[in-house]
């Protein structure tokens, strides 16, 4: 699909109402009535294997390019080869399909939401392994976006033909690593204009070497991540020939190990190169700083960023970096276990963090969850920075005792409301709409615009559950921006490119294209501009778009109008400052 | 088990003073959950008292006493809001109940329950200090700057008290402040980790490097030791565990200060309360087998492998055992501990070592390999492999890998960078070799490893006469 010079813009029909405080339901489940019936299967057999307690993912994308995201679900197995359906402690879900599942997105051209389960045909139901999460990049910058997928179990490469199908690369791209990995994410690191490949790993956790665990009343538990040894992450330099090179030791990553769940890479000392952090589980969480050489050094410690305010590692799994306090840099939200706040590190520009989390109001209120999935949207498209955590434990919950999976809690929405004295981020939860009234054992999420009406859906997957598609009602009634990015001497998806978005009146607002963060998913790639009430926009319109690119040139292009999808392809834009 | 009894609007609320109990409390967790055996029946015993005499608030606080100290806030929760409705004016079932409601991510509550015990003993400062707390958690600076300032009012000495004014006056942006509490609290409390991170990033914000590299290396040094407690009451709660992880948590700490006699008697102590609790079986394998006693570290491995066949550890442990007694069984128990754990990278490693000892050396430079597979800084087994490969005449290989081994300026550099020479010596290139000896002196003088260098000298000196020869 090529892009065709400046602004083309795809309109859509967008609710010039004025904007109500608060819709009744702010996101409602779709998934049920749009096809999309996965359920995702533990294969609990009695034996407390560590990944039944953690998976899994999914990712939107857009694997045929016909301009709306499909879905991709990643799906778990019995982990005990011994054992069979008659042996598990319960019975698989009722719509239970073995593998994982591609679903393709009808709503172009049809202009219906409607997803069909394409797996077959595409070929990508997984390799047996247990899955657990999956990256999506353009790897071979052919056009064509590709999947990762990780496992309890050997990684697998999808090469996107483009033609519907994919191809199974793993081993000649090098990239079949066979352990416990988790999140992953394609990144340019070397600025080459070409993705390469970061790897969370959790723990040397194996099936043969399962131990039995225990609370502290004497209960039977999952184990926890320190119970078996931790691993450094795998890092993968793209050879540009379709192969990837494994670099961890030369790059300087596998200098230390942690229990990696979450992954996001930005350039968080604005230096113009892309940094890696890594959320581990009760392990220090690890900044990974960019040395423009090749190597990376951990600087997490002395950056603020590896530990809590009271300098104790958290039970890190989801993650998630953009600019919530518009002052154009990267900051980082990380969600951690009950009994632990999520953890809000605000940064100060030059890559050093201060955990902010109880000033902002989010100290409390995500004590009684076990935060997975998470990322900064704007739900409501008032322009700034809402939070989305998908919650579910992965410790026995006393008062679900007795019932067959008693890890289930309650997703959680927080609306970012500057202004309000010492509390910025409001839990809006109890108004957020039904599906935030289920308990259930949520893990990934995916953000994007799946029906392409100017606001962001969100796909969360439950551990041996259904997923659920939360269409949101509310924020295209508010005014919207977004933009997809085509690099040419940048990778071609334009990962980490940043978009700065002018207005009149206002503080510019930084985003930046970027498909990884939350935990084991992959988002939509397009940047998302939340413009506000019809009198907001009057009083603050648009003006124009910067974007710094990968390869570190700087374009500009006006913005002539609101509410729609604009191309930007490197080179196109007039030279930006 | 009974049907559950409904609390009264008393009992929930907490407020309304003779409230009697509306019959005896139920919680049918208790029925469903396995226990350690000491845990169980501590448990069991307190709710068995508690429904006997459903009008008796010590009965109802004590359960959740024990409740709350197990990790069951929810339960817990519960027997302090019967508590609360029996003895409304007592200060403990609130004080307890607020703990327990934050705990539940219920902060208004929560506070609401702290605020109501204070007003019933103003003077418990503990109390005021968590009120603190928990307002900072919910973001309210004023009031929680409030609490903070009243508790250091009433007891100058609580560090927790410092500790939290200094976060007050840090959200704030006031960083010369939160410097100042934070110092208070260090100097109150050496070995409050919290307070010595705290005023490193703040050391850090303000720009004083030295000063934030010095509270980082003593927060350093103070992180695994055991926190000061400031609050009686929580103590207490604390105090009530019977499990066997407080027996196996002083144990640990006991082997760290290298106490090994008292730690075993802790570790069997661990055992007794919770027979099951294979990790206290794995650490007596260990330490029975340091001082000799084969036969109660066997024992021990053979109730832990009984226990959980799981556990790697068990076997390595009692593979260092027998390899320090020379058995050839040693290689069998390395070879299953990686049977269980194919990642087990100190398995590999001594599995190695022994096979290089019996001449086995490819399949010593394998294992060697695969610890570095899994543990690619592992500088050890790099080592290990490099000295294997010089036996094996790799000598160009052994390089490659010694050469990593010399990057970090440690005690064992010295001994790094002599290998190194060796392999360059036995490659022919004399020059370099002789260029690493000097190092591997000069870094063992550095270090005062005089033996050493005086060895490393010999070598220097044979080599030049080698050179000389040439």
């Amino acid at each position: 699909m090529l892009f065709l010079g400046a602004a083309i813009c795809f309109t859509f029909a967008w609710r010039s109402t004025a904007r109500t405080a608060e819709t009744a339901s702010i996101f409602e489940d779709a998934a049920g009535a749009t096809g999309l019936d996965f359920q995702h299967f533990i294969g609990a057999t009695g034996a407390y294997f560590t990944p039944e307690i953690m998976g899994s993912g999914a990712a939107l994308i857009d694997y045929d390019g016909d301009g709306d995201l499909d879905i991709y679900l990643v799906q778990g197995t019995i982990l005990d080869r011994t054992k069979s359906l008659k042996d598990l402690s319960f019975a698989p879900p009722e719509r239970f399909r073995p593998g994982n599942r591609l679903y393709r997105n009808e709503l172009i051209p049809t202009g219906k939401l409607r997803f069909v389960d394409v797996t077959a045909q595409a070929g990508v139901a997984g390799n047996g392994a247990f899955g657990m999460g999956v990256a999506v990049g353009d790897y071979d910058n052919d056009g064509h976006p590709d999947l990762f997928v990780t496992n309890f179990g050997r990684n697998v490469l999808y090469r996107n033909n483009g033609d519907g199908t994919f191809t199974d690369v793993t081993t000649s791209a090098g990239v079949g690593e066979d352990s416990f990995s988790a999140s992953a994410a394609f990144v340019d690191y070397d600025r080459d204009g070409y993705l390469d490949l970061f790897v969370t790993r959790y723990n040397s956790f194996t099936v043969e070497g399962n131990k039995k665990c225990f609370n502290y009343s004497g209960g039977r538990e999952y184990c926890g991540p320190g119970d078996y040894a931790s691993l450094s992450g795998k890092l993968y330099r793209n050879d540009t020939h379709g192969h990837f090179v494994d670099v961890t030791q030369k790059s300087g990553i596998a200098g230390a190990v942690g229990n990696g769940l979450g992954v996001v890479c930005a350039d968080f000392n604005s230096d113009g190169w892309m940094d890696i952090y890594v959320a581990n589980d009760k392990t220090p969480n690890h900044l990974w700083i960019n040395q423009r050489d090749g190597t990376f050094k951990e600087l997490a410690l002395m950056a603020g960023a590896a530990y809590n305010a009271d300098g104790k590692a958290l039970s890190g799994m989801g993650v998630t970096a953009a600019d919530f306090d518009d002052d154009g840099d990267e900051d980082i939200f990380v969600t951690n276990l009950t009994g632990e706040p999520n953890s809000l590190y605000q940064n100060d520009g030059s890559g050093n963090f201060e955990d902010v989390t109880n000033r902002y109001g989010l100290g409390h209120a995500s004590f009684a969850s076990t935060g997975f999935g998470t990322l900064w949207f704007d739900y409501d498209n008032d322009g700034r920075l809402d939070l989305f955590v998908a919650n579910g434990e992965v410790r026995v919950i006393d008062s679900q005792r007795g019932t067959p999976f008693p890890f289930r809690q309650r997703k959680q929405l927080f609306h970012n409301e500057p202004g309000r004295s010492a509390q910025t981020y409001r839990e809006v939860t109890t108004n957020a709409g039904s599906v935030f009234s289920l308990q259930e054992v949520s893990r990934g999420a995916a953000f994007g615009d799946i029906d392409n009406d100017g606001d962001i859906d969100i796909v969360v997957t439950n551990a041996n559950g259904p997923v659920r598609l939360l269409l949101n009602q509310a924020g295209s009634q508010n005014h919207w921006l977004e933009a997809k990015l085509g690099g040419v001497k940048s990778n071609r998806d334009a990962y980490g490119a940043r978009v700065v978005l002018y207005r009149k009146n206002r503080t510019p607002v930084w985003r930046r294209v970027a498909t990884d963060g939350s935990y084991l998913s992959a988002h939509d790639p397009r940047v998302h501009f939340g413009l506000g009430t019809d009198a907001e926009l009057k009083q603050a319109p648009p003006e124009k778009l910067l974007v710094i690119w990968p390869s570190g040139a700087k374009e500009t292009w006006e913005v002539a109008r609101p509410d729609r999808l604009v191309h930007l392809l490197e080179g196109s834009g007039k030279p930006g400052r | 088990m009974a049907v559950v009894v409904s609390l009264t609007a008393a009992a929930a609320s907490g407020q309304s003073p003779g409230a009697s109990s509306a019959g005896p409390i139920s919680i049918p967790q208790i029925e469903q959950e396995e226990f350690e055996p000491a845990v169980g029946k501590q448990i069991r015993h307190a709710y068995e008292e508690a429904r006997r005499k459903p009008d008796d608030a010590e009965a109802a606080g004590r359960l959740g006493m024990i409740l709350q100290c197990y990790g069951k806030y929810e339960s817990a929760g519960m027997c302090y809001r019967r508590a609360r409705a029996l003895a409304p004016r007592s200060f403990r079932w609130a004080y307890y109940l607020g703990n327990v409601e934050a705990w539940l991510g219920k902060n208004q509550e929560g506070v609401q329950q702290v605020r109501n015990a204070l007003q019933l003993d103003t003077t418990y400062t503990p109390a005021r200090v968590r009120l603190g707390q928990m307002l900072l958690e919910a973001g309210d600076l004023e009031e929680s700057a409030r609490a903070f300032e009243e508790s250091i009012r009433q007891n100058p000495r609580l560090a927790a008290a410092h500790l939290g004014l200094g976060r007050v006056r840090q959200a704030g942006g006031d960083w010369s402040r939160a410097i100042e509490s934070y110092r208070r609290t260090s100097d109150i409390a050496p070995n409050d980790a919290a307070a010595r991170y705290a005023l490193a990033m703040a050391y850090k914000k303000t720009g004083d490097a030295d000063k934030a590299r010095d509270q980082l290396n003593a927060y350093q040094r103070v992180k695994e030791s055991v926190q000061p407690s400031e609050d009686p009451l929580m103590n207490e709660v604390k105090s009530l565990y019977m499990g066997g992880l407080s027996h196996f948590a002083k144990a640990s700490s006991l082997v760290q200060q290298g106490k090994n006699n008292e730690a075993i008697a802790e570790f069997e102590s661990a055992l007794r309360v919770n027979p099951r609790m294979v990790m206290a079986h794995i650490d007596l394998i260990a330490l029975y087998g340091g001082l000799g006693e084969k036969d109660k570290a066997e024992r021990h491995f053979r109730q832990a492998v009984e226990l959980d066949p799981g556990w790697a550890e068990a076997y390595y442990n009692w593979g260092l055992l027998l390899a320090r007694a020379q058995s050839s069984e040693a290689v069998d128990a390395f070879r299953k501990a990686i049977a269980v754990n194919p990642h087990y990278a100190d398995a590999h490693i001594r599995l190695g070592l022994l096979l290089d000892e019996t001449g086995h050396w490819a399949k010593a430079q394998e294992s060697f390999q695969r610890a570095l597979d899994d543990q690619p800084s592992n500088r050890e087994s790099r080592f290990l492999l490099g000295r294997s490969l010089i036996r094996t005449g790799d000598f160009h290989a052994a390089i490659a890998q010694l050469v990593q081994t010399t990057q970090v300026d440690d005690d064992k550099t010295p001994v790094c960078l002599q290998t190194l020479a060796v392999a360059y010596q036995r490659a022919g290139d004399l020059k370099a070799a002789v260029n690493y000896l000097q190092q591997a002196r000069q870094r063992a003088l550095a270090r005062k490893m005089d033996q050493l260098a005086a060895e490393l000298q010999r070598q220097l000196d044979e080599l030049f006469r080698e050179t000389k020869g040439q």
